[in-house]
């Protein structure tokens, strides 16, 4: 249906009055059939209380009400959304919440699964260090194959990875010449690398005496209570 | 101007290195900016003579740069001339880089001239003669000998380098538009500090102080050896003092040259500093320019370099992020210098943030340090797929600290959404960088002096003063590896 795919929008679609007939559910007054059918038209993506009243407008204790009503009946369920905790998502009660409101495939039971994230990026890194270049359906297929993941990854799991470690500047994405370290990959085809001048993060100046990670810093003077002559951190450091 | 952990460090310094008197003169100086000597007398409440004899040690020692400006008298009618004088900020902090003075010297021109060099760092401004006789007199006691024409070749040689230049006149005179300026630099606040170096001073006024017999000191590049230079450096009279700018320069192409070596390997390092050394651009010291051949002749001449091919070198010079230029002289690569030193700067500011923030924060800020525009906390989270709360929290975290500069949106939609946007104001962020750098390093230098003290106290514990000993080497290497950064943030 169209509008299944334009699930995102505000206002309800125009439908034909045969159609709007048949899917008007017995048993609600006038109120309740608008909102009913407004809250079913966003399917999985649901609707907050204030696009309802942008999109209707009542007085808000009675949309409350009707809201009410329809969740005792059955119609309809409220969700919250992963993204924004506070808001109250309405959605037809048969309808799942899709993956942007339920926070995508990273989260698990309404939780952003740490672990899970941890796992994938850090396997998907070792086979790019082991195979040298690799492409998204490599890294998909070689994860899946050894049951890394309950359940095996998704396509989108493995391009979210794939752009947080360029993001960090670990890997580059390249399309393959065909040649070389690329001859496994067809050419222009896009796959990944670990990058080439990737180093291990500076030993900094600051980052290895006691002063450039102190919390006490700005307290720390010459001759007050947190003084270097007295400091605890450098006896520490220095073994004394 | 100089943060207020800078100007304690520097007044530290002068003060154990000359003592409680100096080191008051000075500071006052560093406070208050530009003063005369009946001020200087007046806000240290110290005796006429103790505050001369300390201005004398400290212009000795180039950390201080007298000027003669004419000032109304009390009337405003009748004009003085009067001597005013400047502490020199950079200067004084050069005291804590002497020993890569000396060793720069060594490793370029051989133990000799390291050693006549050391006199001039020791005594501050000296005649050829003075250092000269200083340094028979040590090999003598050292029961060695060495001949003053032997000594002339070895100084010709530090002049040659510019690592030694020809003192300016003592005593510039500044005329009326210069005084201006100075005069409502000190009257715009009192803890404004003139931190230029002298160098500075007489760029800024070379064409109104008269009469410099120094003046030849910019025109380094038509310095000849020859008998007239010569016959100036054994001419009784004639002050040398170190060339403090050539060490900076030379400290500066290291810290480039480390840097290539630790990012993109041994070959990168070789092949920047040929570079370096085959410059051809005199004006622009942020800058490194020459031509292919003469870069290949240059790395050839270097341990590792003669392997190596063209086409390996015209690739590492890409990677260094060299830029062609067309000039009459053919085709030139250019590298940027300082776009080297931001590099060195962002590793230590985003190591100190690894250390002190952790692994998470230190992937949330370089990922804003990368960006050119404001980003938003989902869109942070969902790139780096650091959980919301967790960004959040690291986010409102750095930007305490002043490491993150923060701003509100309101989205007007159904409801209002108030929205975070972050990123990196470098600006403030190296401020805020080199006054916790200053500070460090005050910390540092007192921590070395107390533990000195304490391995007084302990001869008798052979011991205990052993392991004083051991503690006080790692906490001086740790000021010269802090001071290799505080140069990265102040002085290159
Ligand atoms: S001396 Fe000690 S207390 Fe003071 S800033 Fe350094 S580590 Fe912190």
């Amino acid at each position: 249906m169209a509008e299944k795919s334009a699930g995102k929008r505000v206002l309800p679609q125009k439908r034909s009055r045969a159609e709007s007939e048949k899917d008007r559910p017995p048993g609600l007054n006038e109120n309740e059939k608008s909102i009913y059918m407004l809250i079913k038209s966003r399917e999985g993506m649901g609707i907050s209380q204030p696009d309802i009243r942008s999109a209707i407008s009542l007085d808000i204790r009675t949309l409350n009400k009707v809201l009410d009503s329809l969740q005792t009946k059955q119609f309809i369920k409220m969700v919250n959304s992963a993204r924004n905790k506070r808001a109250k998502i309405y959605m037809d009660f048969h309808c799942q919440p899709s993956s942007e409101l339920s926070g995508g495939h990273w989260f698990t039971d309404g939780h952003f699964d740490e672990a899970l994230v941890g796992a994938v990026r850090h396997s998907c890194l070792t086979l790019i260090k082991t195979l040298g270049v690799v492409t998204v359906d490599d890294l998909i297929s070689s994860i899946n194959k050894r049951n890394i993941v309950v359940g095996g990854v998704t396509r989108a799991q493995i391009d979210d990875i794939l752009q947080s470690l360029k993001v960090d500047g670990v890997v580059d994405e390249l399309r393959s010449s065909g040649i070389g370290d690329f001859s496994r990959v067809p050419v222009g085809k896009v796959c990944y690398k670990i990058v080439a001048d990737k180093k291990q993060p500076l030993v900094g100046a600051m980052a290895s005496i006691p002063c450039g990670v102190c919390p006490r810093i700005t307290e720390c003077t010459p001759d007050g209570i947190i003084s270097p002559d007295t400091c605890v951190y450098y006896q520490n450091w220095l073994g004394f | 101007m100089v943060s207020q952990h800078g100007l304690k460090l520097a007044a530290r310094l002068i003060t154990s290195h000359f003592g409680d008197l100096v080191g008051k003169v000075c500071e006052c100086l560093l406070r208050r900016g530009t003063l005369s000597l009946l001020e200087i007398i007046r806000f240290t409440e110290l005796s006429s003579s103790q505050v001369k004899n300390s201005i004398l040690v400290l212009i000795q020692h180039s950390c201080v740069q007298a000027f003669s400006i004419p000032r109304p008298v009390a009337s405003g009618a009748e004009i003085r001339t009067v001597t005013q004088y400047m502490a020199l900020f950079d200067n004084i902090l050069h005291r804590l880089r002497f020993s890569k003075f000396l060793s720069i010297v060594q490793t370029d021109l051989g133990l000799q001239c390291r050693n006549l060099l050391e006199g001039l760092l020791q005594h501050g401004r000296l005649t050829f003669e003075q250092l000269a006789e200083r340094e028979v007199s040590k090999k003598q006691f050292e029961g060695s000998t060495s001949s003053q024409d032997s000594l002339r070749v070895e100084f010709d040689r530090l002049v040659h380098a510019r690592y030694v230049e020809r003192c300016p006149k003592p005593e510039p005179f500044v005329s009326p538009p210069v005084e201006d300026k100075l005069t409502s630099a000190r009257k715009r606040g009192a803890n404004l500090v003139n931190i230029g170096t002298d160098e500075v001073l007489e760029s800024k006024t070379s064409d109104r102080i008269s009469d410099v017999p120094g003046g030849h000191k910019r025109k380094h590049e038509a310095l000849e050896i020859d008998k007239e230079t010569e016959a100036v450096i054994v001419e009784s009279g004639v002050l040398w003092r170190v060339n403090f700018e050539k060490f900076v320069q030379c400290l500066k192409k290291k810290a480039c040259v480390a840097n290539a070596r630790l990012r993109l390997g041994l070959d990168a390092g070789i092949i920047l500093e040929a570079m370096i050394e085959s410059n051809t651009t005199q004006g622009n010291k942020n800058s490194v320019q020459s031509s292919l051949e003469n870069i290949i002749e240059a790395v050839r001449g270097k341990p590792g370099g003669i392997s190596m091919t063209l086409e390996h070198v015209r690739v590492i010079l890409e990677k260094l992020g060299s830029s062609l230029s067309s000039e009459e002289s053919g085709v030139l690569y250019e590298i940027d210098l300082k776009a080297i030193i931001r590099i060195c700067q962002t590793d230590e500011v985003e190591a100190l943030v690894l250390k002190k923030y952790g692994e998470v924060a230190y992937r949330i800020f370089r990922f804003l340090a990368k960006q050119a525009v404001v980003q938003e906390t989902d869109h942070i989270s969902d790139v780096t797929l650091i959980e919301k709360k967790i960004t959040q929290g690291i986010l409102v975290k750095l930007w305490k600290d002043d490491y993150l500069e923060m701003k509100k949106a309101i989205a007007q939609g159904s409801g209002q959404t108030q929205h975070f946007l972050w990123s990196v104001n470098w600006d403030e962020l190296w401020e805020h960088i080199l006054d916790d750098m200053y500070h460090a390093a005050l910390n540092l230098s007192q921590k070395i002096s107390h533990i000195l003290e304490q391995e007084q106290e302990a001869l008798q514990d052979k011991a205990k003063r052993q392991r004083l000993q051991k503690g006080r080497l790692t906490l001086e290497f740790s000021l010269l590896k802090l001071d290799d950064a505080l140069m990265l943030f102040h002085d290159f």
